[in-house]
């Protein structure tokens, strides 16, 4: 094997650690399961009775959903984030007492679940006397029940001292507070990862003890900015998560990391906590959610602002690429640093740096009258404060400038909304 | 071993079959989606459109043992759609924006040894990166390749073979950098 191929080799040793979301199962199972079957089979008309009997028996269902009190997890503390701890301590949820025994030995015990009309929560210990691995074997993968197909979203965990228990919580979709009975599908690594094995195990599901309200308000309201607009749909408030929902049309909204953490929700004035952000792209455009924590009791105004997202200038700056020193360039407030010119083998090497945000578009080097663009970013490195990288030109000739179309960077923006309190 | 009674119960319009024959290499196809659309959400939307086509034509795929080099080419197909459509550029593109997205720190690490690779990848022209990466990433076969490119097994060997010449010529000689 040459050196060439050690290193493609090494490469997709490096690229196999890119394992599927976990979501993905979940997603591929529901695009098949909009695909009418290929040979439809008629159904006898009693089918179609039943199914009418049992629709009518689902809508008469009613659950009362205020009266909520259930018991009080113990031994969460860890990973509790403040307010679903809150409701914890208030005795919001639901005990379970449920074990899968795993392959090697380990056990998995359910323990305890939260549910309101924005997620499912799922409290659960895994432990082995002999110890635990930090990377479990198994993954989440749903929950079934009437009316309920919910798919793992985010987990988290801690493990004791000994290392032979690991305590932690997984958040779900929100299930319909019709299903009875809830099955919750977990997906086993055997054979050293050569298989899956799947386990379900069933619990009983008391909406009236795990379930509480929500208020939805809709918001429609739409914020330019430079390089489309958001527009926000609406907001959902559960006691565990408040999440706002809209469309996005930027087209270089992913030009720098974390965009949406400019996005605020103000309650009475009071900015409530981030709890990250979505995006998902179809044909049809994209859709957002921001979620934030809950909203504080007796909330008289709520307000979203857009304190700072991403922007985009047109700038046509040309910098200097000769006597180099130590001072940046201001292009727009901006600085540019310009630490290395070097000729190379590949090419002419120039070596920048910027605040984190700042993202340069249609860059090129002059030599006299040639004009050569970028070609390729050999390397990125973080230091504190900025973002240095090695920009290279296919040019065998030293360059006078560096000339700069346009930039993305992170803008402020201060658009605000206000959003009715009922 | 199951597998040859797996592709025939999914030929025959069983949906769990399929999804387990994915399931058993659902990293694969993931990373080979992910290697053409860039960014996790378009991938996953490319394997959504792959499940369905596959769903609908697997009836006619002939050689059982053929499942997953089918598949596969099914998905590059769907994801070239996918890019033409929004007209990006194909394959490990040569703009600085790929680099720089870093939304997603798990699933792109930007070591340095793998920023002089993918530097040396660029600079080779998009047929022979394509051949190389479906090749050396992704283990795929020359004839495989071949389908998913629409060319002869000659021109796959030849775009491999070229394609390293030039990364080895780049990087002055066989020991890089």
């Amino acid at each position: 094997m040459t050196e060439l191929e050690k290193r493609l080799a090494e490469e997709k040793k490096r690229q196999n650690d890119v394992k599927a979301p976990v979501e993905l199962e979940g997603r591929l199972r529901m695009a098949l399961e909009k695909v009418p079957e290929r040979k439809p089979k008629t159904a006898p008309k009693w089918i179609a009775v039943i199914a009418a009997i049992v629709f009518l028996s689902v809508v008469s269902y009613n659950y009362n959903a205020f009266a909520y009190y259930g018991k009080m997890l113990l031994g969460f503390d860890d990973i509790m984030t403040g307010t679903l701890s809150d409701l914890n301590d208030a005795g919001l949820g639901q005990t379970i007492d449920a074990t899968v025994l795993l392959e090697d030995g380990s056990q998995l015990q359910l323990e305890g679940m939260y549910s309101d009309k924005s997620q499912f929560v799922l409290y659960y210990t895994y432990s082995n006397p002999d110890g635990v691995d930090l990377n479990p074997p198994y993954s989440f993968w749903n929950i079934t029940g009437v009316l309920t197909k919910s798919f793992a979203v985010s987990g988290t965990w801690s493990m004791n001292d000994e290392e032979t228990k690991l305590t932690g919580m997984q958040s779900f979709d929100a299930v319909s507070p019709f299903a009875k009975s809830l099955t919750l599908h977990l997906l086993e690594e055997v054979d050293e990862g050569q298989a899956m094995k799947e386990h379900e195990i069933s619990f009983p599901f008391n909406p009236n003890e795990a379930m509480v309200t929500e208020w939805k308000q809709s918001i429609k309201k739409t914020v330019q900015v430079d390089q489309g607009t958001i527009r926000f749909d609406a907001i959902t408030a559960t006691p565990s998560r408040t999440t706002v929902t809209g469309k996005l049309n930027v087209d270089n909204y992913d030009r720098y990391p974390g965009a949406f953490e400019g996005i605020q929700l103000l309650a009475d004035g009071k900015p409530i906590d981030n709890q990250g952000a979505g995006v998902s792209s179809s044909w049809k455009g994209s859709t957002f959610n921001l979620n934030f924590d809950a909203l504080p009791e007796g909330v008289k105004s709520l307000e979203l602002v857009v304190q700072t997202f991403v922007g985009y200038m047109d700038v046509d700056a040309t910098v200097p690429l000769t006597g180099l020193n130590e001072d940046p360039t201001l292009i727009h407030e901006k600085e540019l640093f310009v630490r290395k010119v070097e000729m190379t083998e590949k090419g002419i090497q120039v070596t920048i740096a910027t605040a984190d945000d700042v993202l340069l578009e249609g860059v090129s080097i002059q030599a006299g009258e040639r004009s050569v663009p970028l070609k390729t970013l050999l390397r990125q490195d973080h230091t504190d404060d900025y973002k240095e990288r090695i920009l290279l030109f296919e040019s065998d000739e030293m360059p006078d400038t560096l000339h700069i179309e346009g930039m993305h960077y992170k803008k402020n923006y201060g658009d605000s909304i206000k959003i009715n309190v009922k | 071993m199951g597998f040859v009674r797996l592709v025939k119960k999914a030929k025959k319009g069983n949906k769990e079959a399929l999804l387990q024959l994915i399931h058993e290499q659902q990293d694969a196809y993931y990373r080979l989606a992910l290697s053409y659309m860039k960014d996790p959400h378009d991938a996953m939307d490319a394997l959504e459109d792959m499940i369905v086509s596959l769903f609908q034509s697997i009836h006619q795929l002939k050689k059982e043992e053929a499942f997953y080099s089918w598949s596969k080419t099914i998905l590059v197909n769907r994801c070239k759609q996918m890019l033409r459509k929004q007209s990006k550029v194909v394959l490990m593109g040569d703009s600085e924006e790929h680099f720089e997205t870093g939304q997603y720190p798990d699933s792109i690490v930007q070591s340095e040894q793998r920023m002089d690779l993918q530097g040396m990848l660029s600079l080779v022209n998009s047929d022979q990166r394509e051949a190389i990466v479906l090749k050396y990433f992704h283990d795929l076969d020359n004839q495989t390749i071949a389908d998913m490119t629409y060319v002869s097994i000659g021109t796959v060997k030849s775009r491999i073979f070229q394609g390293l010449k030039k990364m080895r010529e780049t990087s002055g000689g066989d020991g890089i950098d």
